[in-house]
């Protein structure tokens, strides 16, 4: 099972290696937390936290019988996170956020994997061609994405 | 953007634009490609992640900010207009295994790695998120003063 926030679900679509995606709430609440560990704790073997958060870290520690998590880099609170784990990675020991997830694998003793595997289903050819009037398999195309989600990371319209 | 799009098209390149379906990003993202060329597509709203990513692999080129498509096109190996402010340099996209080889500073405000350029925008802020300062990260400072003819040198090299 994997968890992901609300309208992040589609990255794990079509993905065979992951049985259930859990989505809390809408909106974080006391309740959602609640009703989270209540349906679940104890229930899986291993519970992996791919963030640094304290919300995280509870819920794997309350979910597996052992939770791994990375936590944040030296100088930080850290102290509760560690004796809550039962192993951990830390946020200051790579210079990338991928990285980072990817040594919660030397953790628990699984090989790292760097290929990139998209989930996919046999009817993506037609989804696509269904939204674009050329034939994008054949004939040259870019791909843009111009909004983040922090404004502070926002190129210029008209740049 | 616009001035991105316009040379890409100029070169016979069809441009597919993606996005969320928020509303906010909605509003952004429509004005922009209603500005551009005729043979700039919109999808935001309507592709999925996976679908956008088998679209990646089709694609000569991908270009966008420091966020999760960016990752995934480096990733995927497509080749990859990194466009990046203060978030230097512990989130740099590269291509896997991550890290292989190490960034090339290509100019001062350009690095690149494997398939991914990453094209720095110009401030006085230091290149670290953990040390930017709140005021700054609010003005996107860096981002502001990108200048499309630092950007373009990039899609241009890899057209050709």
């Amino acid at each position: 099972m994997c968890t992901v926030q609300p309208g992040r679900e589609g990255a794990l679509r079509g993905n065979s290696d992951v049985s259930t995606v859990y989505t809390p709430g809408a909106r974080y609440s006391v309740q959602s937390y609640r009703e989270f560990i209540t349906d679940f704790k104890g229930r899986y073997d291993l519970a992996l936290a791919a963030r640094v958060s304290d919300r995280q870290v509870l819920f794997a520690w309350a979910v597996g019988r052992k939770a791994v998590s990375m936590i944040g880099p030296e100088g930080e609170n850290r102290l509760w996170m560690k004796a809550l784990l039962s192993g951990w990675t830390s946020l200051d020991t790579s210079p990338h956020v991928v990285h980072n997830i990817l040594e919660l694998g030397d953790v628990v003793g699984i090989e790292k994997y760097y290929e990139c595997v998209v989930p996919g289903d046999p009817d993506w050819p037609a989804r696509i061609s269904a939204l674009l009037p050329f034939d994008w398999r054949d004939q040259a195309c870019a791909v843009i994405h111009p909004y983040p989600r922090n404004s502070c990371m926002q190129w210029t319209l008209g740049g | 953007m616009k001035t991105l799009a316009d040379f890409l098209v100029e070169r016979g390149v069809s441009v597919v634009v993606t996005g969320g379906a928020d509303e906010v990003e909605m509003e952004y993202v429509n004005p922009f490609v209603n500005s551009t060329s005729r043979q700039v597509f919109n999808v935001a709203g309507r592709i999925k992640l996976a679908d956008a990513a088998e679209l990646l692999k089709h694609s000569k080129l991908y270009a966008g900010p420091d966020t999760a498509i960016t990752h995934l096109a480096s990733f995927l190996g497509v080749p990859t207009v990194a466009l990046f402010g203060k978030s230097l340099p512990h989130d740099v996209p590269s291509h896997s295994p991550l890290h292989s080889d190490p960034p090339r500073e290509l100019t001062k405000r350009m690095l690149r790695t494997g398939n991914v350029y990453v094209v720095i925008g110009e401030c006085d802020c230091p290149r670290n998120a953990r040390n930017y300062s709140a005021a700054a990260r609010e003005m996107g400072a860096c981002m502001k003063n990108l200048q499309p003819g630092s950007v373009m040198d990039v899609p241009g090299s890899i057209l050709q």
